[in-house]
């Protein structure tokens, strides 16, 4: 070690153990399930974690292990476009761009202001946008050069986006107290409309007919003063992606997170205290306690098999564990990730 | 050449302490009052640390942290220089060591912590560290206290100009005049840093300057002291502010919050001497102001907490085999903030007895026991006793204590509108501790102190999920801390050469004892940032007029997360500073220039990760004193 005969005098008194391990590049071995963890807010500890759902191998810190240094300050959001795949790092204020296949790192978009990325969609080619958080901004991306080239001011705080067609909606949380969706023409950069939803807009889905899922997480209520109770409950709305029109508004009560949605067989399933599971033929909610609730929710299809997937982030200062389920929700399989776990990634290609 | 100078650091050690033969008795020279028990360290029950104010003098451009960094074994937590400061001692945080100014308590209300960062060491003239017999003396604090004494110089007056790397500028002056029955003395130090200094940034790879981290800091403190036969008083007066850009890890960028802190610290005491009692009394008032401002989340944050603490205790000094001290306080404090929907108050009332007792030649019996009501948590019992046995009269001593201490929580702990619980109840814990003291003075004077501890806390307040997924102040972390602590010195005077080296150790295991939930996965890992093995040592050569000085500082590998990952391990670090010193006299005036190197070999190292701390850095200073 580098002052061994320091501790060589040390240890005359102590006990003296500890080296740093360094996992071994050429050792990762990735598979199709990634566990984005966010990790703690200042500390820099955000890191990927990777499940081989075959053989049960789970590989820690895979960015960090490839390239030789930390991905950086919470990691919020993996998105994958034209064949890279974008790392959005929140309090990084940039976006890691990595061959999905290696996680190997070609490219850095850095956002401007510290204006505090949260998720990235394509928006045209070569072109994606990313909602900032700080900013009130959607950052428009120019892919190939991976430089930001603008922004489009939105609503207050905004978080989830997702395109259809050449329609880009924006969730505009206000921090809780926003109650909007902007939506952008992706052809021209400029915000068309701003619709009205339910308190609190955080996630939006895009689902494969077309129909935009906003997750409005409800307001809280303010506790700086002794007033009743603000809180407001949670609901779904459901647009209509081409006209931007409301389809249904589910009331879910409570505080919803994430959002899945099943195309394949109509179900959506909300981390809502419990998780939700959510006929997105009728809107009706199906079963309001499918399986324990989670931090994150993911939905993986491979080989026809559908699996749901649940990250508990425990007391949020040490390792999470995921979970895997089959669609009766019944248990598979768990294991280790690191600090807060927010956010899954599959890739099975 | 680096190499060569670690060699001599250490070999200088070596040869001074086999130059070590106890060939003369030592006697205490001055007494401690970290423990309210007023007898030189030789006598105390428990390890005792004291940085006199020779060595703080050289201590130019630094603050209170730094300086416990380097001449003690705690363990200071920093984000850098002029950023957010914290003590660990004996494998607890900040908010379980009580931090005292003239004896009373300075930590803050809402937070717990002292930030040692606002506290630049030029302001005081002495520090104690001791593990202390707990909450029977100074009340709330588990692991121990930090106690700060400004002590003033009279007859004299002095100015001096500090110039550091990276637009560090500090103008300090003071005066001391004693008229009679009177002394008045007046210090002020303000600073201005931009802090711009070089590190090794991980992310990019190369050396960079930080972007953000200047920060002013003013201070004015004055006493004055009144003496008549057998009747004194003293009054002291600190004023201090300090603005601070808020410097965030290198991954996520320079950020744009700031900090303002501003307070006034007043404390009055009277003593009167009669037959065999000492009678004093002491008021103690204080404001304490912080404003938080982050514009990219557009959060601010604003307090001000007002302390009125009224104390009064007396000393019978019974016979020569007994001593007794008694005392009573009352203390006020409230807190407005705009977190809080109104004004917070906690009322206070402390009563406490301790004695010193000689039953036999050689054995000294120090019970103690204080009882605290708090209007908002309720009372808190804290019984100790320590002994002191001297195996060899005046020169070795066996000692020991165990105190049952508490913690009270903090204003957020309890009020924080998301997540403060009312319902709390105080931190407790049991701490022992047995050790040994050796003193020699003579032809080559040493002293070392070795002891070995054992805290158990539990009741421990942790923000954490709760069953609705909430976070929430609980009253639900059980620490186990146990460790040793070893700390020498030792100075000869050979014709006009002055060689003195000092060096401390502590080991500490400190981790998580019991399952806060279900599948806790902190359960017996070292807790976060808290080092196992931590090193500070100095060597110190003077010849007329001449010195210099080297701090080294060794810190151990730390985890960074609970679970005690190896992945996100902060590595450990190595790092020399050197001081050098020229005095002259002309006539009654004295010319001081300190030039320091601080991180001498460039050492590219973080305290917390992804914090770096500057490389070499300089700084110079020249101090004129006039005395009368």
């Amino acid at each position: 070690m580098k002052y061994h005969f320091l501790k060589i005098l040390l240890a005359a008194l102590f006990i003296f153990t500890g080296c740093n391990t360094q996992s071994d590049p050429d050792e990762v071995t990735l598979a199709g399930v990634y566990v984005l963890n966010e990790g703690n807010i200042g500390q820099a500890n955000a890191s990927i974690t990777s499940y081989n759902p075959e053989t049960g191998e789970v590989f820690q810190n895979v960015y960090e292990s490839v390239n030789g240094v930390p991905i950086g300050d919470a990691l919020q959001s993996a998105t994958l476009i034209d064949g890279r795949l974008y790392l959005v790092v929140n309090n990084s204020h940039k976006i890691e761009v990595v061959e999905p296949e290696t996680f190997l790192n070609i490219g850095t978009i850095n956002i401007a202001d510290e204006a505090s990325p949260r998720y990235i969609a394509k928006a045209g080619e070569n072109k994606a946008y990313v909602t900032n958080l700080y900013a009130n901004t959607v950052s428009i991306i120019n892919l190939e050069s991976m430089e930001e080239t603008g922004s489009i001011d939105v609503g207050a705080n905004p978080e989830g986006i997702a395109v259809v067609g050449t329609k880009a909606f924006v969730a505009n949380s206000g921090f809780g107290s926003g109650n909007t969706v902007s939506v952008i023409n992706t052809e021209t950069d400029t915000v068309k409309e701003t619709i009205s939803v339910g308190d609190n807009p955080v996630g939006v889905q895009a689902d494969a007919s077309g129909r935009v899922w906003v997750v409005c997480v409800g307001a809280y209520d303010d506790f700086n003063t002794e007033s009743e109770d603000e809180s407001t409950p949670g609901e779904l709305f459901v647009l209509n992606g081409e006209t931007g029109t409301e389809i249904e508004q589910i009331r879910v009560g409570g505080h919803p997170g994430e959002l899945v949605l099943d195309s394949e067989f109509g179900k959506g399933y909300l981390s809502n205290g419990t998780v939700f599971q959510i006929n997105t033929t009728t809107y009706e909610i199906e079963n309001e306690n499918f399986i324990r609730g989670f931090y994150a929710l993911g939905l993986s299809t491979l080989d026809g098999e559908i699996f749901l997937w649940g990250a508990d982030a425990g007391n949020f200062s040490q390792d999470g564990t995921a979970f895997q389920f089959d669609l009766s929700g019944a248990k598979i399989d768990s294991f280790s990730t690191g600090v807060i776990p927010g956010h899954f990634y599959f890739d099975f290609q | 050449m680096r190499v060569l100078i670690l060699f001599l650091y250490l070999f200088s050690t070596a040869y001074l302490q086999a130059q070590t033969k106890p060939d003369t008795v030592a006697t205490g020279e001055f007494t401690i009052e970290a423990t309210r028990i007023h007898k030189p360290n030789l006598d105390q029950p428990v390890h005792v640390s004291r940085i006199d104010s020779a060595r703080i003098a050289l201590q130019k451009g630094m603050d209170i942290g730094d300086v416990l960094s380097q001449h003690s074994f705690l363990y200071i937590r920093n984000n850098g220089p002029g950023a957010a400061s914290v003590i660990s001692q004996r494998g607890f945080g900040g908010e379980q060591t009580r931090v005292l100014w003239e004896g009373m308590p300075i930590n803050h209300q809402m937070l717990g912590v002292t930030d040692l960062s606002l506290l630049p060491a030029g302001t005081f003239s002495e520090i104690e560290v001791t593990s202390g017999s707990g909450s029977s003396l100074y009340g709330s604090g588990i692991s121990g206290t930090v106690y700060l004494k400004s002590s003033p110089q009279p007859d004299q007056v002095s100015l001096g100009q500090s110039v550091g790397s990276f637009g560090n500028y500090i103008t300090n002056g003071s005066a001391g005049i004693s008229l009679g029955e009177f002394t008045f003395n007046l210090k002020g130090s303000t600073q201005n840093n931009e802090n711009s200094y070089r590190y090794y940034d991980q992310s990019t790879g190369s050396v960079e300057n930080r972007s953000r981290g200047a920060f002013e800091n003013d201070q004015i403190i004055g006493g004055l002291n009144w003496k008549k036969n057998n009747l004194s008083a003293k009054s002291s007066l600190w004023w201090s502010r300090a603005d601070h850009e808020i410097t965030e890890n290198i991954y996520s960028g320079p950020g744009s919050a700031t900090q303002f802190d501003e307070s006034v610290r007043w404390v009055n005491s009277m003593k009167l001497y009669a037959d065999n009692f000492v009678w004093e009394g002491k008021i103690y008032l204080a404001k304490t102001a912080l404003d938080y401002f982050n514009p990219d989340i557009n959060t601010e944050s604003k307090s001000e907490s007002r302390d009125l603490n009224a104390e009064f205790s007396t000393t019978w000094f019974f016979s020569e085999n007994l001593e007794l001290n008694g005392n009573i306080s009352g203390m006020i404090t409230e807190v407005e903030t705009n977190n809080y929907s109104e004004i917070k108050s906690r009322k206070q009332f402390s009563s406490g007895v301790n004695a010193a007792i000689i039953p036999i030649e050689k054995l000294k019996i120090y019970p103690a026991f204080r009882l605290d009501h708090y209007s908002d948590f309720g009372t808190a019992v804290s019984p100790s006793i320590g002994f002191n046995i001297a195996l060899i009269e005046d020169e070795f001593a066996l000692r020991g204590s165990v105190a049952r201490n508490f913690r009270a929580p903090t204003f957020n702990d309890l009020y924080w509108p998301d997540g403060g619980n009312e319902n709390l109840k105080a931190e407790r814990g049991v701490k022992s501790e047995v050790g040994l003291v050796h003193e020699k003075t003579g032809a080559v004077s040493f002293s070392q102190q070795l002891s070995f501890f054992y805290i158990n806390m539990d009741e421990g307040i942790k923000w954490l999920p709760n069953s609705s997924g909430r976070f929430q102040a609980q009253n639900i972390q059980e620490i186990t801390s146990r460790g040793m602590e070893w700390s020498g010195g030792i100075s000869t005077q050979i014709a006009n050469w002055q060689f003195g080296s000092d060096h401390s150790v502590a080991y500490t295991r400190a981790f998580i004892s019991e399952e806060r939930f279900s599948g806790d996965a902190a359960v017996g890992n070292q807790l976060p940032y808290i080092p196992q093995v931590k090193y500070s040592g100095s060597v110190h050569l003077a010849f007329t007029g001449f010195s210099v000085m080297f701090n080294g500082v060794y810190v151990d590998e730390r985890f960074t997360t609970e679970q005690a990952n190896e992945i996100t391990k902060a590595d450990s670090y190595l790092v020399f500073d050197a001081t050098f010193n020229y005095s002259r006299n002309i006539s009654k005036t004295e010319i001081s220039v300190i030039a320091k190197a601080n991180n001498l070999f460039d050492e590219s190292y973080s305290i917390v990760r992804f914090y770096p701390m500057p490389l070499r850095n300089f700084l110079i200073n020249l101090t004129l004193t006039q005395k009368f």
